[in-house]
């Protein structure tokens, strides 16, 4: 019944007590404590702990369901290619979601495969470990009995609540979840753009080249992957063609919002080439906070994953009459771009010669 | 499968699951780390890597992250695993609160976050004041009872831990495997409220017009900037490998508020009170976090005034 290899091993224990650890199915784990400090002074925890409840094959059943649960959500979630609107494809989250799917069945599957031995709980009337001498230094040697991985105390309401915490909410979102935020959520991220008044030149270590490199464009997607530097000494006008997936039927440079944001952070090179440029964008028009005349174009943005969304935005100045537009709504706009200091902070400005609605992009968030 | 259409209660979800796709690889990460620790790590090993002297290992403790990097949510379930191998109390304490902050991958993401914002002084500020912070915090730990600071079932199991260390190869990946499960289903409950939580708070409050006026607000005087951002840290549950981009974008903040933010956000928020809390006592959770939110915020004034002057002396640049 036990597993003698996972308790029968040759215990080198030189504190150890009479018993030896041959636990049998009915074991009644009057193990002793042998607790071995070597300053000498050994408090006897040697009373017969009481059997836990007998090892339970639900409580296996519902490890292995757990752990099926949560890998097969991620690997759903990765394989479907919905991971795309949790995790950004920088910095290997998707990856390491999928890698953690398949540890996590793995798991579930030498869970099934390899009996356990059965495992003790701990006395209740254990005198709390090695209170008496706080314990706290180095020199504890913490020998005799075995690991009570499963020896969190509480009955079975407790181990159901446990199970329903850790079943439910993953399934209601992994069935539920709408891949993307209400409007009313970004109308709340608009608000906190311009409430802010933000020019901010934060997150420049984005590397655009490398954007360019890994990131693919999903396909009916309207934004560009990519403009970058390649090496800082040598950026041409080919360069940034060739990055930003090539030039639209009118001629266009397509750059996203985020790639115009953090342009200030860009080497002057770069800038100069990309402000040469007649060059597109897409976003959401909001008023600007400041002055409510003034237009600004914004999106999302995630770092890593969806929930750490945050709104980065870029004041658009019309070259012409300003067109009627619609706050909140989607527009692609035309123009050039020009670099000026706002509130303290190098800003991209978007001059636009050209406004036209568009569809919002398939996928909601920038990275 | 279609997802349903957006909605207020879907954007709950939607961040709930996004959190857990990027978190769980680390907490599963952080469990079979553990696993191994128990497997193959003799019981002993932590009295023969740490210095004898409580002071000495709590100082080095604090550098531990350097080498075993972990980010907040990996560090519980090693933590868990590294007290049950006999690591002192407070130099686990140290370690669980430092590593997050001390390790290179933050070290790497804070610099080009700030890049054009004095990225090296924030760096090194962040990783000081985190390292003041932890070993301090060890210190006053050190002076507790293990029996009020941990719960009674880790150290029952303290107790009575018997070394997996030995016995051959397949069994101690058996084991690691078994202890692995385990730990990850314990700190994933943990995990799990506290990601509910945070996804509640920021797709319903803070993006509220109103929180983000507060929010706005506070930015000018620092008296409130510190604590204001702290408790953002606190409410957002950042992870520590991505909070400085979030940092930087804080434009309307000065640099002592939101780095205030980058110390107090890795080593307490939502989700890390339930974390903490598979280890530890509730009153002592409450004490410890109280109390850093405390200190944290008097060394952001203290550095303040002290950094200019001592930038100054160095190189006599100013901020």
């Amino acid at each position: 019944m036990a597993h003698p290899s996972d308790h029968d091993h040759g215990h080198d224990h030189s504190h150890e007590g009479a018993s030896h650890h041959v636990h049998g199915p009915d074991c009644g784990h009057d193990h002793d404590h042998g607790h071995g400090h070597d300053h000498g002074h050994g408090h006897d925890h040697g009373q017969g702990a009481p059997m836990a409840a007998a090892t339970v094959p639900w409580a296996r059943v519902a490890a292995c369901f757990l752990l099926l649960l949560w890998g097969g959500v991620m690997i759903y979630y990765f394989a479907s290619g919905r991971v795309v609107h949790y995790l950004t494809g920088f910095g290997g989250f998707r990856i390491q979601a999928l890698i953690c799917g398949l540890l996590l069945c793995v798991l579930a599957a030498f869970e099934l495969l390899v009996r356990e031995p059965r495992e003790a709980a701990p006395g209740q009337d254990e005198e709390g470990g090695c209170g008496t001498c706080g314990g706290d230094h180095p020199g504890h040697e913490h020998q005799g009995g075995h690991d009570h991985a499963h020896a969190t105390p509480g009955g079975w309401l407790s181990k159901a609540l446990t199970f329903l915490i850790l079943a439910v909410p993953l399934s209601a979102a992994a069935l539920y979840s709408p891949d993307r935020y209400s409007d009313q959520f970004f109308i709340n991220k608009a608000n906190a753009v311009t409430s802010a008044g933000s020019t901010a030149l934060g997150g420049g270590g984005i590397d655009l080249a490398k954007r360019a490199e890994k990131s693919r464009p999903l396909p009916g997607s309207t934004a560009a992957p990519a403009a970058g530097t390649a090496t800082s000494s040598a950026f041409t006008v080919d360069e940034l063609e060739r990055l930003s997936g090539g030039r639209t039927p009118e001629g266009n440079i397509p750059l996203q919002l985020i790639e115009l944001f953090y342009m200030p952070a860009q080497t002057r090179d770069v800038q100069e080439v990309v402000s040469t440029q007649i060059v597109e964008t897409t976003g959401q028009a909001i008023k600007d906070k400041q002055d409510p005349s003034k237009m600004r174009l914004f999106r999302l943005m995630m770092t890593c994953c969806a929930a750490d969304a945050r709104p980065i935005s870029i004041p658009v100045e019309f070259t012409a009459a300003p067109p009627e537009w619609r706050e909140m709504g989607w527009y692609k706009v035309t123009g050039s771009v020009e670099y000026r200091e706002i509130n303290g902070a190098q800003a991209t400005v978007f001059k636009a010669s050209g406004l036209t609605p568009s569809k919002p992009p398939r996928q909601q968030m920038m990275y | 499968m279609i997802p349903p259409a957006p909605s207020p209660n879907g954007d709950i979800l939607f961040a709930f699951l996004s959190i857990v796709l990027e978190g769980a690889p680390y907490l599963l990460l952080g469990t079979i780390i553990s696993g191994f620790i128990d497997a193959y790590l003799p019981s002993n090993a932590m009295d023969r890597l740490l210095p004898r002297r409580p002071l000495f290992a709590i100082l080095v403790a604090g550098l531990l992250g350097g080498f075993f990097p972990v980010c907040e949510c990996a560090v519980v379930p090693v933590i868990r695993r590294l007290l049950k191998k006999g690591l002192p109390l407070s130099c686990a304490v140290t370690y669980m609160l430092s590593a997050p902050i001390i390790n290179p991958v933050v070290v790497l993401s804070t610099l080009s976050a700030f890049k054009g914002q004095n990225p090296v002084f924030m760096t090194c500020s962040r990783l000081l004041m985190a390292y003041i912070v932890t070993v301090l915090v060890g210190l006053i730990v050190s002076r507790l009872r293990v029996d009020r600071v941990l719960r009674d079932h880790i150290m029952a199991a303290g107790a009575t831990e018997h070394s997996h260390a030995h016995g051959s190869h397949d069994q101690r990946v058996t084991h690691a495997l078994r202890v692995a499960r385990t730990d990850f289903l314990d700190t994933a409950m943990y995990f799990v409220i506290g990601v509910l939580i945070t996804s509640v708070f920021n797709t319903r409050l803070v993006v509220l017009p109103q929180a983000q006026g507060v929010i706005a607000m506070l930015s000018g005087n620092d008296g409130f900037a510190v604590p204001g951002l702290m408790a953002l840290a606190f409410i957002l549950s950042l992870c520590s490998t991505t909070d400085a981009f979030i940092a930087a974008s804080l434009a309307g903040f000065s640099w002592v508020a939101r780095l205030a933010f980058l110390v107090f956000g890795p080593m307490a928020d939502l989700k890390l009170i339930f974390l903490y809390s598979s280890v530890f006592k509730k009153a002592f959770v409450a004490r410890l976090i109280i109390g850093l939110f405390l200190v944290i915020t008097l060394l952001a004034f203290a550095w303040k005034y002290a950094a200019p002057p001592l930038l100054q002396l160095i190189h006599g640049s100013s901020i």
